[in-house]
């Protein structure tokens, strides 16, 4: 009975998630994530009927949906990072720049790997894969949130909950997918459980943030910063200056 | 293929930041204005205030201990790293806090310039969290140790300040110069 609420108690949420996206047109401001919400309703159905009426392709359904899921999921980054950095040029360019040498980096790193071991390619299981996607996935998010970090990024509520429910999404998959690929019987049992009410969380903070429309702060502040940057540079330049003279004094005492 | 261990690691510290990020951005919400919002305030300006160097060189100076170890007086010994050890501890902290300021005041002016340089901000947070640590170590140091073996710790510390100043005055120089260059309609 648990077992069933947790892993179809989403639907509902997914449908009122849509449907107020919808009503408060968000769906046309983050598609991209609608669209993922779509997906993920969509796949539940898809997998329903395919279990009932055709169970031996339920494996193969499973997984391709699974994979196809990620693959819109990587639209949802990609609209954290388009609408979360759009105030901020400079910022923007530095995650850029950021997910590239990332991307380079697991490529060399995988590709390092297969060359040590050939056969993984062949004898890699779905959840590896699987995991090693997810993975990915989290690196991104992970440099994201520490660029927004960084550079003091305020995010609206909407944003701020797609990241954030995502994020936990994402974070929880890699755990789960870990134990499903190393665990043990027991661990299984219990990430079996725990991976559909991840999900489940993640749904009820979109439906906490994205209730409504809040816009992003930085518009506003943008303006405001755009008319006083020369001045705050101006200033910063002068007083770095004085505090150069001082310390220029201190090392060449 | 990729360890167990790395990607628990990955998924722990996705985790993690995500909760800062959140709480950041609670408080932010709840009233700590962003820098951008009160662009005269001289607190998030970037200015750095550090001591005059002449303080800064007696600080960590062998010479006041030397001098002081001639007296063979245990208690002025005593008094005198104590109270060395206050100021020069109250120095490193300021120095912590001042450094922060000249780089949160950066990353402002820097997250909306379109002409921003990767290889440059890389370099200036690398810079930024050496120096961070550094202060951090010589926090360390100072209370173990004492201030008058410091002496080479601190400026170097004083040289990786500067450096960090340089370069944020050339990119304020650029960004000035980019801004300079727009048009403006009359």
């Amino acid at each position: 009975m648990l077992d069933e609420f947790i892993r179809w108690g989403g639907v509902p949420t997914e449908i009122l998630l849509l449907v107020r996206g919808l009503q408060t047109k968000l769906a046309s401001r983050y598609p991209a994530f609608y669209l993922y919400i779509f997906f993920v309703l969509s796949q539940s159905f898809l997998r329903l009927y395919v279990y009932q009426w055709k169970r031996s392709f339920y494996r193969y359904t499973y997984w391709s949906t699974e994979f196809v899921s990620i693959l819109v999921g990587c639209g949802v980054v990609y609209e954290i990072f388009r609408v979360g950095l759009r105030a901020y040029p400079g910022a923007s360019r530095m995650a850029r720049n950021s997910l590239l040498l990332l991307f380079l980096l697991a490529l060399v790193v995988a590709l390092a790997n297969a060359a040590n071991d050939p056969r993984w390619w062949a004898e890699a299981s779905i959840t590896e894969i699987q995991r090693t996607l997810r993975m990915v996935q989290a690196l991104s998010l992970f440099a994201l949130v520490l660029l927004f970090l960084h550079y003091s990024i305020t995010f609206g509520r909407n944003l701020r909950g797609i990241l954030f429910g995502y994020g936990l999404f994402v974070a929880g998959s890699v755990i789960w997918l870990t134990f499903a690929y190393s665990g043990s019987g027991r661990f299984r049992n219990f990430w079996f459980y725990l991976y559909p009410m991840s999900y489940d969380i993640s749904l009820l903070v979109w439906i906490v943030h994205l209730w409504e429309y809040r816009p992003n702060p930085q518009t506003k502040e943008s303006a405001k910063f755009e008319r006083q940057y020369e001045i705050i540079a101006a200033a910063t330049k002068r007083r770095l200056q004085e505090a150069r003279s001082y310390l220029d004094k201190a090392i060449d005492r | 293929m990729i360890g167990l261990i790395s990607a628990l690691t990955i998924g722990l510290l996705l985790l993690v930041v995500l909760v800062v990020f959140a709480l950041g951005q609670g408080s932010t919400a709840r009233g700590n204005h962003s820098i951008s919002e009160f662009p005269g305030d001289p607190r998030h300006s970037g200015e750095l205030e550090v001591c005059p160097p002449e303080l800064v060189a007696r600080i960590f100076s062998r010479e006041d201990w030397a001098l002081i170890l001639q007296t063979h007086s245990p208690c002025l010994e005593r008094l005198f790293l104590q109270e060395r050890k206050r100021i020069a501890l109250l120095w490193v902290r300021q120095t912590s806090r001042d450094i922060r300021q000249v780089m949160r005041s950066h990353t402002e002016a820097a997250k909306r310039a379109a002409d921003i340089h990767f290889r440059t901000e890389l370099s200036l947070f690398l810079m930024y969290i050496e120096l961070l640590l550094m202060c951090e170590t010589l926090l360390l140091l100072i209370t173990t140790v004492g201030p008058p073996r410091l002496e080479r710790i601190a400026s170097y510390v004083h040289e990786l300040a500067r450096q960090i100043s340089y370069a944020h005055e050339a990119f304020a120089r650029s960004s000035a110069g980019a801004a300079t260059e727009i048009p403006t309609s009359p």
